[in-house]
């Protein structure tokens, strides 16, 4: 292919575009969730859950501060993160909150894997971007909680997830503007990537 | 001795053998399940065990041998090993046949089994190929699981098994099959992120491991059929219909390029818009320049907007009608010029194709017709609904005719055409000819002519009938085309004439035309012979014309088909213009079959059987006979009659003899009393010749008293005798020019004797009386006759017409009648002229007369018992009865015959 990009440049741009669009779906995924989670444990939006501990919070203050390493390692350190609090949320919901909801469950277990599908996405970027991607010692979540407290934590949990997995879809597209910037400096034809939400409902014509 | 151990031997080695299969095994081959690549190389080993060394005494490494069933392998394929192992080696195909055993040769005839094996045969699996996996969309979501299929190579004919591979870079998917796809299963297909799929194909023979797939699984996608929502037409634009449909998939998923496909309900034929005007990511498309009026079905299918993954399945088909236009083209309008009638007005017959359904862009309620004349400039103009209006028009003005079609939305262009007076085809047209012509199951039409003055061409053909000639259809055609292909459902056997019209400014020019069959058949019916004209050696036959609707093809030749019973058939062939024919060489008076068959290019139709007899005679032949005939038979007639004439006199002597009319005789002045005066006959000058015929004589005999009459004769001659000499011109001399009858001569014997041959005739009449009376009577009756005819006596005693057999029998009260009436009675009883007679006939008339008078005898003479008139009457002939019961006549005694002198006189009447 022709498109002036070396190979792994090609690599890491296309793993870019791949961890952005799983990032998008894991929002997406997550905030669908977020709602169901609430529905069903018949939770009110107007609770705080500031309570629960643990759980990386996605609100920055500095973010555009931080450089591209550094997002991205918080992007990584926070989808491992997640993954072990939303593994104990499918748990929970398994053994204590909604024992006979199998279908949740499966749902919990789809967005499970892709949260772990984005949590190595990332830490291959940091790879593919020379970066040491952070250990995955974390502390393990608090075990003991009442019934409610779980019940917050999984919302919480799916909250965050929704909000970094956006995050995370702001930082990669970023990345990937810089990528295609630096890179028509220095090779000729930029290859765009995907700006597809401006197409969206283009209407077009035919002559016969 | 001998005897007692060669009764042992078998006994000894059956308990051997016993112990040897009783116990275990002697030996095993190595490997003992082993499983072989074919066509390769297989080596086995057979072992014998040391327990059963001693039992063999022979050498086991020479009397060993290997079996593939019963098939022993060559030794040559043999390797000792040791002298208790021995292997073989075989290149191992499907044809060798389990088990593979080792044996061997006790005592040189005995064969035992140590060991067998079953050995497995096949390949090894080829490293899978061509791996594809596709992931399916479920609903709104991707699909859980992710097939997989691939290229498996040749059969390994064993047990394989296939393992599919899926592997992330954190994760890992497996599945196994023993076919050539699988389906992964997963919680949910990671996307956005590569995945590694690879197949591992294994059998006992080996393992293969196909080239590794890596594909982000968002790539092998393929997505449900988009669904359509909205199919909508805009009443303001009928060529215009606009689609919408969803994604398939959210957004966030993967975004999707589109294809779309139309037609027009009523076709199978999709009009695909081309992909680049549908590869951006759209949900709406407007299909535009559609036909009016006309129903639509459009369908969308998508992948992948970067192009990566499959082509979801077309959506289901949705339909709507664009809405109504007004007729976009102009009829196409013909005319069909009838001839004119006596006022000069005559038949035009306009003509128009309907609008096809792209033209008439919606229904087509009326058809406005408008007549113009160019001469007078009348005009009028009215709706009608059908496609075809018969105007009558006046032949000698020039009309233009303007048809124009509306719908709901407005009216068509105007179509129109100019009739020109009718010039009495004085003017020529255009088009010096035409050939048209069949071929390729198409008719094909070519022309020439002058196009300096055409506008465009008219090809217009219809069906020839005997009724006239009937308009198919007609197509336009543009002034530089001088062929075409008539689009028209053409039939075989139909003859069509085509004519080719040019048009000029709408007016429309003289035609040229030719008639032609799109495929010609063999005649319906064959010709039927109307006319023949028969001859003696030939015959002209002429057949009727068969009628154009039969007719199937252009006759190419009428063949004549003739044949006489027994001979073989001919034929002769005649051209087409001719309808008659003239066979020649034919026999007379000989009966033809005769059939005509017409042909054309298809083939011939034989007509109806004619059957002919040609005639005996040549016409005149007959003539050429007959006349001469008559002519001739003509000349022998004259020639007769002209000898008859100048013979007449002779001929009238022998063949007519007068006759004497007794009426006109003088005998009645003749004296009855004096005898001798008898001798003057007045009758003597009728016979002119004096010849005298002969005459024989004829004796009567009165019953059987000939005595008496013999008797009464003499005394009666005694009386007065007459010979014929002495009285030739009397009396008895008249009778020259009587009948042959013979009569009664009264002479001598020996007179009678001598003048037997050449004397008058005489008759005699023997008066008779009473019976018993014993005296002659005094008034005897003496009557002359001329005639040899017994007539007188008939004249004289009516008793004799009933003697000589009349049937009119009258008794006594009759009896009493006057001459006149006896005598005319007689004449017309027995005054009969005489037919001209011979001998032969006279000897009849002599047997008749004597059988008459035998027969009758008695009744004569009972008659007279009856009552006879008495002597004193003078008219009547008094016969003596009394001595004559019966009357015998006697040839041979013709001698005794007298003429009897007239007692009574004869009285002229």
């Amino acid at each position: 292919m022709a498109t002036g990009f070396s190979d792994s440049e090609q690599a890491r741009r296309d793993h870019l575009s791949k961890a952005t669009s799983l990032a998008r779906k894991v929002h997406k995924d997550a905030k669908e969730m977020q709602e169901i989670y609430r529905q069903k444990q018949g939770l009110s939006e107007e609770f705080s859950y500031d309570e629960v501990d643990g759980i990386p919070s996605s609100g920055v203050s500095k973010w555009n501060e931080l450089s591209d390493e550094e997002r991205l390692r918080a992007n990584a350190s926070a989808f491992h993160s997640l993954h072990c609090f939303l593994g104990i949320v499918l748990k929970e919901q398994r053994e204590d909150l909604t024992p006979e909801d199998g279908e949740f469950h499966e749902a919990l277990l789809s967005l499970l894997a892709q949260v772990e599908t984005l949590a190595e996405s990332t830490k291959q970027l940091l790879l593919m971007f020379g970066h040491v991607p952070p250990s995955n010692g974390i502390s393990s979540p608090e075990q003991d909680l009442t019934y409610f407290k779980k019940k917050l934590r999984g919302y919480k949990v799916l909250l965050e997830l929704s909000t970094w997995a956006l995050r995370a879809t702001r930082d990669f597209t970023k990345l990937q503007k810089q990528s295609t910037r630096i890179t028509s400096t220095m090779a000729a034809p930029a290859m765009r990537s995907a700006s597809r939400q401006k197409n969206q409902k283009k209407r077009g014509g035919y002559g016969r | 001795m001998d005897m007692s151990l060669k009764q042992l031997v078998p006994v000894i080695l059956f308990l051997y053998l016993k112990n040897l299969s009783s116990g275990h095994s002697c030996g095993i081959i190595i490997p003992e399940s082993p499983s072989v690549e074919l066509n390769t190389e297989f080596t086995a080993t057979c072992i014998l065990f040391d327990h059963c060394k001693l039992q063999f005494k022979t050498s086991f490494a020479k009397d060993i041998f290997w079996k593939f069933k019963q098939h022993r392998v060559p030794r040559e394929q043999y390797r000792r090993i040791n002298d208790s192992a021995v292997s073989v080696t075989v290149n191992y195909t499907s044809e060798l046949e389990n088990p593979l055993t080792c044996n061997v040769l006790l005592y040189s005839q005995l064969e035992q089994n140590i060991y067998g094996i079953f050995i497995k045969s096949g390949f090894s699996p080829e490293k899978p190929s061509n791996l594809t996996c596709i992931l399916y969309q479920d609903n709104m979501e991707l699909s859980d699981s992710i097939s997989c299929s691939w290229t498996s190579g040749r059969p390994t004919l064993m047990p394989t098994v296939y393992t599919l591979k899926a592997e992330t870079s954190f994760n890992a998917f497996r599945n196994q099959t023993n076919s050539n796809s699988c389906e992964l299963k997963m919680v949910t297909v990671p996307i956005f992120v590569n995945m590694v799929f690879s197949v591992e194909a294994s059998n006992v023979l080996g393992i293969a491991v196909s080239d590794v797939l890596v594909s982000d699984p968002v790539y092998l996608v393929k997505p449900s059929p988009p669904v359509i929502k909205k199919f909508i037409a805009e009443n303001d634009f009928p060529n215009y219909l606009m689609v919408q449909w969803e994604h398939p998939l959210p957004s966030y998923i993967m975004l999707f390029k589109y294809n779309i496909r139309y037609r027009p309900k009523d076709t199978d034929v999709w009009t695909e818009i081309p992909e680049n005007d549908t590869s951006s990511y759209i949900q709406t498309f407007s299909l535009q320049d559609l036909s009016a009026d006309t129903k639509y079905g459009v369908s969308v299918r998508c992948m992948n907007s970067e192009g990566k993954g499959y082509w979801s399945d077309w959506s289901k088909e949705a339909f709507q009608i664009t809405p109504e236009a007004k007729p976009s083209k102009k009829l196409d309008i013909w005319r069909v010029i009838g001839p004119a009638d006596a006022s000069g007005k005559r038949i035009i017959e306009a003509v128009w194709k309907t609008l096809p359904h792209f033209s008439a862009n919606g229904v087509i309620k009326v058809y406005n017709v408008q007549v113009e004349s160019l001469k007078t400039k009348d005009f009028f103009s009215y709706n009608v609904t059908n496609t075809t209006e018969r105007l009558h028009l006046s032949e000698k003005e020039p009309y233009r005719i303007t048809i124009v079609a509306y719908n709901s939305k407005g009216k068509s262009p105007d179509a129109r055409i100019v009739i020109p007076e009718s010039n009495n085809n004085t003017e020529s047209s255009p088009v010096e000819s035409i050939v048209p012509n069949s071929l390729d199951g198409q008719m094909h039409v070519k022309w020439k002519a002058n196009t300096a003055r055409v506008t465009y061409f008219v090809v217009d053909w219809c069906v020839v009938s005997e009724k006239g000639c009937s308009l198919v259809s007609w197509q336009y055609e543009n002034k530089s085309s001088l062929q075409t292909i008539l689009k028209g459902d053409f039939k075989p056997g139909i003859r069509y004439r085509i004519s080719v019209c040019p048009v000029y400014k709408d007016i429309s020019k003289p035609c040229f035309a030719e008639e032609q069959y799109f495929q010609e058949n063999c005649p319906k019916v064959g010709p039927s012979i109307i006319k023949s004209k028969r001859e003696k050696n030939s015959v002209e036959l002429e057949w009727e014309l068969i009628s154009v609707d039969k007719l199937n093809g252009f006759i190419k030749n009428y063949t004549v088909f003739y044949k006489a019973a027994e001979e073989n058939e001919n034929s002769i062939t005649v051209e087409p213009q001719d309808r008659k024919v003239t066979l020649n060489s034919l026999s007379s008076n000989t009966m033809y079959i005769v059939h005509v068959m017409a042909s054309t290019s298809a083939g011939g139709t034989n007509g109806s059987q004619f059957t002919f007899t040609t005639l005996k005679y040549a016409p005149g032949e007959i003539e050429a006979i007959v006349v001469p005939v008559c002519l001739c038979f003509i000349f022998i007639v004259v020639i007769g009659m002209l000898f008859c004439f100048n013979k007449r006199e002779m001929i009238k002597k022998h063949v007519w003899p007068q006759v004497p009319d007794p009426w006109n005789s003088t005998i009645a002045n003749w004296l009855p009393n004096s005898p001798s005066q008898s001798n003057v006959s007045p009758k003597e000058p009728v016979c002119p010749e004096g010849s005298i015929t002969n005459f024989s004589v004829i004796e009567i005999g009165l019953c059987d008293s000939k005595s008496f009459t013999d008797e009464y004769n003499k005394d009666s001659l005694k009386k007065g005798k007459y010979t014929s000499d002495e009285h030739s011109s009397g009396i008895g001399g008249s009778s020259c020019m009587s009948s042959p009858r013979q009569s009664v001569s009264d002479s001598d014997e020996g007179d009678s004797a001598q003048t037997t041959s050449s004397t008058v005739q005489y008759s005699t009449v023997v008066p008779s009386n009473y019976r018993g009376q014993g005296h002659l009577p005094s008034s005897t009756v003496f009557s002359r006759s001329e005639s040899t005819q017994p007539l007188l006596d008939s004249e004289e005693r009516p008793e004799d017409q009933h003697s000589y057999g009349n049937i009119n029998t009258e008794n006594g009260e009759h009896l009493p009648q006057s001459i006149d009436q006896d005598t005319r009675k007689q004449k017309g009883s027995y005054f009969k002229r005489p037919k001209p007679i011979n001998e032969d006939s006279l000897l009849k008339l002599h047997q008749i007369e004597i059988a008459g008078q035998s027969s009758d005898s008695f009744k004569f003479c009972s008659t007279e018992d009856g009552g006879l008139p008495s002597s004193n009457d003078s008219d009547a002939l008094h016969v003596d009865s009394s001595t004559s019961p019966g009357m015998h006549m006697d040839l041979e005694s013709s001698e005794k015959m007298s003429y009897m002198p007239q007692l009574s006189g004869y009285r002229p009447q």
